[in-house]
């Protein structure tokens, strides 16, 4: 029997700010933070910052002492379902800090929590590194997960492909995403938060693969109220040339589609490529990355904490990126199933949340790829 | 008051095991330049028979037959391994959209996991 009251995290999901200092000393709670929303996690990505609008005065606003440059926010949640100890769902530092003063009166202070997993884009190597012929691409990746992040202990030891790369001066996401193109299709990355016990925070690499099943299957009518499932080939790539350092030094692949799309075009120029082996290796990565139709499809969850007895609703908490799901319409006849999609995002608003499906990771430099891709597009006229 | 049971992920993807699959160069490149569809095919093979607790891994590759290009799983588990094959051509078949009946990778992974039952159940009928 729930109390009925707010608090009652039988029935409620609430949430906890904890912020500690730099060296992790426990400084204080934000008791007035606002729900956790508007942050996106993602595969093959790092989580976008929070953006914390607190209700304190300009002159105050640090009196607890917990307002600081690289102070350590942790966000956890308690609730049914949750651990009795907490949901850390968001670990961060503070990288920006913005009271303001509005002419009506309004006092704030915006704080930004630059989430663990930034590393990705912000730590690399300076030197070389050299792998030969023969390795696991995995392998690769989890060589070069370094402070503050670690291998998730799911993860796959092998994944069937292996290659040869010369990585020179990278960050860790273009490591990475080098990697994703010599292994099958489909694989991803992805970071999570650390628990708490494992100080001093950080966040942990998944590296797998969609599976082929659907791992959640989302209702129309029940779990979802709509959606729009488009499909895209505006984009598809089915020739690719590749280019490396060196004479006759490069590749050349073609999908069978070209029969069906026509011929549309793809180079790459990548100087770390020396031998004709690397370069069909990511000739092939590129082919199977480019050469599909895009399905994105985006579906809001709504969370089932909060409204038990309805029995309405989704475990929002259990759904990340880089698993599989399939929507469902059993309203037409035959009933609508969508084909099994890896979820390339969730856009996290506290009570639901927002998905992309697709058949396509989003990328920090997504932006660069398209525009890279109409460079090189003279099917499409740009 | 009922006890309410949310909907949840239903499983997490470690969970998943994957049979291991070695595949030739020849089917692997075949298997690159096939179709969306197509390229995840040794991935359900891998699971779907890694539902099946006595497989033990598969072997992928590409041979001519008659004029015809072929892939061949070769799956060894239990008893005698057990050669399942497929026109090459049949991973070529694009879905252009949601209704298309291209090439469907799982169905065919149910394929192959069900001759797979089938000569086991010669096996044991001795046949």
């Amino acid at each position: 029997m729930t109390s009925g009251m707010l608090t009652d995290t039988t029935f409620y999901k609430s949430q906890q700010v904890l912020v500690y200092s730099p060296t992790g000393s426990f400084l204080g709670t934000w008791w007035d933070a606002p729900l956790l929303s508007s942050i996106k996690f993602s595969i093959n990505s790092a989580t976008t910052p929070w953006v914390c609008k607190l209700p304190r005065t300009l002159r105050n606003y640090n009196s607890d002492g917990t307002i600081a440059a690289q102070n350590i926010v942790n966000v956890y949640l308690f609730g049914p379902g949750l651990p009795s100890t907490g949901l850390l769902k968001f670990a961060g530092k503070i990288d920006a800090i913005k009271p303001s003063l509005q002419a009506t009166g309004e006092e704030a202070v915006e704080v930004t929590v630059t989430s663990y997993d930034s590393a990705i884009a912000d730590q690399g190597i300076t030197g070389s590194q050299t792998y030969a012929a023969g390795t696991d691409p995995l392998f690769m990746m989890s060589q070069n997960i370094s402070s503050p992040l670690s291998a998730d202990g799911t993860n796959p030891t092998s994944s069937g492909n292996t290659a040869s790369y010369t990585f020179v001066a990278q960050t860790m996401k273009s490591i990475y995403d080098t990697c994703l193109l010599m292994l099958p299709a489909n694989w991803f990355y992805r970071c999570n938060p650390l628990p708490a016990s494992s100080y001093p925070y950080g966040a942990s690499v998944t590296i797998n693969v969609p599976p082929v099943t659907a791992q959640n299957t989302f209702i129309i009518g029940n779990d979802v109220s709509s959606t729009t499932l488009p499909v895209d080939s505006t984009q598809l790539k089915n020739e690719i040339y590749v280019i490396g350092t060196g004479t006759n030094i490069n590749a050349y692949v073609t999908g069978s589609d070209i029969s069906t799309y026509g011929a549309r075009i793809y180079y790459k120029n990548d100087p770390r490529l020396t031998t004709v082996a690397q370069a069909t290796t990511i000739a092939n990565g590129l082919l199977t990355f480019y050469d599909r139709a895009l399905y994105r499809t985006t579906v809001r969850v709504i969370d089932y904490r909060g409204s038990i007895g309805a029995g309405v609703g989704y475990d929002i908490e259990t759904i990340k990126p880089g698993q599989s799901c399939q929507i469902i319409d059993p309203t037409l006849s035959p009933e609508f199933v969508s084909t099994v999609m890896p979820i390339v995002s969730v856009s996290y608003n506290f009570d639901s949340i927002d998905i992309e499906c697709g058949s396509r990771q989003p990328r920090i430099d997504g932006a660069l790829a398209q525009l890279e891709a109409q460079f090189s597009d003279y099917t499409m006229g740009t | 008051m009922q006890q309410f049971y949310p909907k949840r992920c239903a499983f997490e993807i470690h969970e998943v095991r994957r049979v291991p699959i070695s595949q030739s160069d020849a089917v692997r490149q075949r298997i690159v330049v096939s179709s969306e569809h197509g390229r995840l095919f040794p991935q359900a093979l891998s699971e779907y028979f890694g539902k099946q607790p006595d497989v033990e891994r598969l072997d992928l590759d590409v041979e001519q037959v008659n004029g015809g290009e072929h892939v061949t799983v070769v799956v060894h588990s239990h008893v005698a391994p057990h050669t399942w094959t497929l026109s090459a051509t049949e991973l070529d078949r694009q879905r252009t959209n949601h209704f298309d009946t291209g090439f469907d990778h799982c169905g065919m992974a149910q394929a192959a996991v069900a001759s797979w039952h089938a000569h086991c159940q010669k096996h044991t009928d001795g046949v």
